[in-house]
């Protein structure tokens, strides 16, 4: 089940050819218990045995529908990466993966994590732009563990979470862009200051300082007090058609003054991946990006290419990802030369 | 006594360094003691502060105000000043946030706060439509504030 690839990535939502995945991620604590933080390893695992507990019983597999608990401790390294990459865990859950836990949903698209910075997180992912759906679904798994569980709520703050910045709602709403022509132009500088001047902020791939990485970026909200999670989910779709058109607008503009240019990148970037030995993530996502490009402007390669097999390399081109795709552990130096392997088995190169 | 470090504050700490029988003390302000040996005179302050507050029933001249401890997790103003992290849910008393959350609120267990959450949004909403002069809208909003009002009160009193 940790193996296999998340149905989001499926490319099917709205806009999906430049909009890879929605995301809503609630987080939540409860009353009467100290925060992750400062808990016991054992009562840490009470919780955990709890949650299972909850999972498992008929009224929450009624509403939710069904679900399993993995212990992180019990994974192996290499499952815990495959989970960061997927975007399942945080990072300070790979760290720091003692007594914590993660629940999953039978398509990947829905999770709990237990014990990160908060007792409970929920996640929910949805392909393309599609914030309403995966709002729907977290706000169920919530409603259905507010049955079980006394959430720490203040009558003037709302949901109280350990870190300040997650009080009030406790949500975070998260949409993953593929934004090569703003990256291209330098428009995604107006981009970044017109979003924080309203309370969104644009991160890389991988969260801070991942920016550039396959000309990926994370749009979400930062404020969580006095407004509603609706108006904040508004508020961020219209942030992301904005940039959809500006991104639409500059590829217009790229391919009309450097017609040529763009051609000669994009099959310069097909022929990287058919012709490298050796291939690093990045070097790979930055060619799936500009491929995606090319796809997107309706230029022909010599081989069918969709935007599904394309975002099933910017999970399986990470290490853990590579490693799992061909289930074996391997050095650096492996990987760079598997990893041309990986890209042409994926988009069928070469037979 | 005037400090020794500055020579301009009043010193209201006095040190005492014993070695080898030599007994060497020092009178500083409060300002001078801070820059001093942080970690020191931290711990230090950590430790006995909370003992001269409940003597003198007052903040201490160095570090926090005893009434500003959290109460479940012990978690003290400086270290939520250092951290800006809650341990538990009753460090929201450090908060200093004028926002007010008015989004979803758990519904089983906090009826009451439901209520009461559901009568401040309406009315937040009837102000709204007596300023843009929908005064038909607001009689109804009014109703149903005065409905949810009094639903409240019937319950406290029947419980």
């Amino acid at each position: 089940m940790i193996n296999k690839l998340p149905n989001w990535l499926n490319a099917k939502g709205h806009e999906g050819n430049i909009v890879i995945s929605s995301r809503v991620r609630l987080a939540r604590n409860i009353e009467g218990q100290l925060f992750p933080h400062r808990m016991s390893p054992e009562d840490k695992e009470k919780l955990i045995d709890s949650v299972k507990e909850t999972i498992d019983s008929s009224s929450f597999k009624k509403s939710v529908g069904e679900m399993k608990l993995s212990k992180m401790d019990e994974l192996s390294g290499l499952d815990r990466e495959f989970l960061l990459e997927k975007h399942l865990i945080s990072p300070n859950m790979l760290d720091q993966y003692h007594n914590r836990g993660l629940v999953l949903g039978l398509d990947e698209s829905i999770s709990i994590l237990i014990n990160e910075e908060d007792h409970l997180r929920i996640q929910s992912f949805f392909s393309g732009l599609n914030l309403q759906d995966a709002f729907i679904i977290a706000d169920k798994v919530d409603d259905a563990l507010e049955k079980f569980y006394s959430y720490a709520y203040h009558e003037k703050y709302g949901y109280i979470t350990s870190c300040p910045t997650n009080i009030g709602t406790g949500v975070r709403f998260s949409v993953m862009m593929h934004l090569p022509a703003l990256s291209m132009t330098g428009g995604l500088k107006e981009v970044q200051r017109s979003l924080k001047h309203d309370g969104f902020v644009i991160r890389g791939f991988f969260g801070e300082g991942s920016e550039g990485y396959g000309s990926l970026y994370q749009i979400s909200n930062q404020f969580t007090i006095g407004v509603k999670e609706e108006d904040i989910m508004i508020g961020l779709e219209k942030r992301i058609n904005d940039i959809l058109i500006k991104e639409k607008e500059s590829r217009e503009h790229l391919f009309k003054q450097k017609k040529y240019e763009m051609q000669d990148m994009i099959y310069r970037a097909f022929g990287n991946i058919k012709y490298s030995v050796l291939l690093t993530a990045k070097e790979g996502m930055n060619n799936v990006s500009l491929i995606r490009l090319g796809l997107e402007r309706g230029m022909p390669f010599e081989v069918d290419i969709n935007y599904q097999q394309l975002n099933n390399l910017i999970v399986l081109a990470q290490n853990a990802g590579l490693q799992s795709y061909f289930g074996k552990m391997m050095s650096t130096e492996e990987r760079n030369r598997m990893r041309p392997r990986l890209f042409k088995e994926i988009l069928k190169i070469g037979g | 006594m005037i400090c020794q470090v500055c020579g301009k504050n009043e010193a209201t700490i006095c040190m005492v360094k014993m070695s080898n029988n030599n007994k060497e003390t020092l009178y500083i302000c409060p300002v001078c003691a801070e820059q001093m040996d942080e970690k020191l005179l931290g711990s230090i302050n950590q430790l006995l502060s909370p003992i001269f507050d409940t003597f003198f029933n007052k903040s201490n001249k160095l570090g926090y105000d005893i009434n500003q401890i959290c109460p479940t997790c012990g978690q003290t103003k400086r270290e939520w000043d250092e951290r800006n992290t809650l341990n538990c849910k009753d460090c929201v008393q450090f908060l200093d946030s004028e926002e007010i959350h008015i989004g979803k609120i758990p519904k089983n267990n906090k009826e009451e706060l439901y209520v009461i959450n559901l009568i401040k949004e309406k009315e937040g909403h009837l102000k709204k439509l007596i300023a843009e002069e929908k005064y038909e809208e607001a009689a109804k909003i009014r109703d149903e504030i005065k409905d949810l009002k009094g639903d409240f009160l019937d319950d406290k009193q029947t419980s």
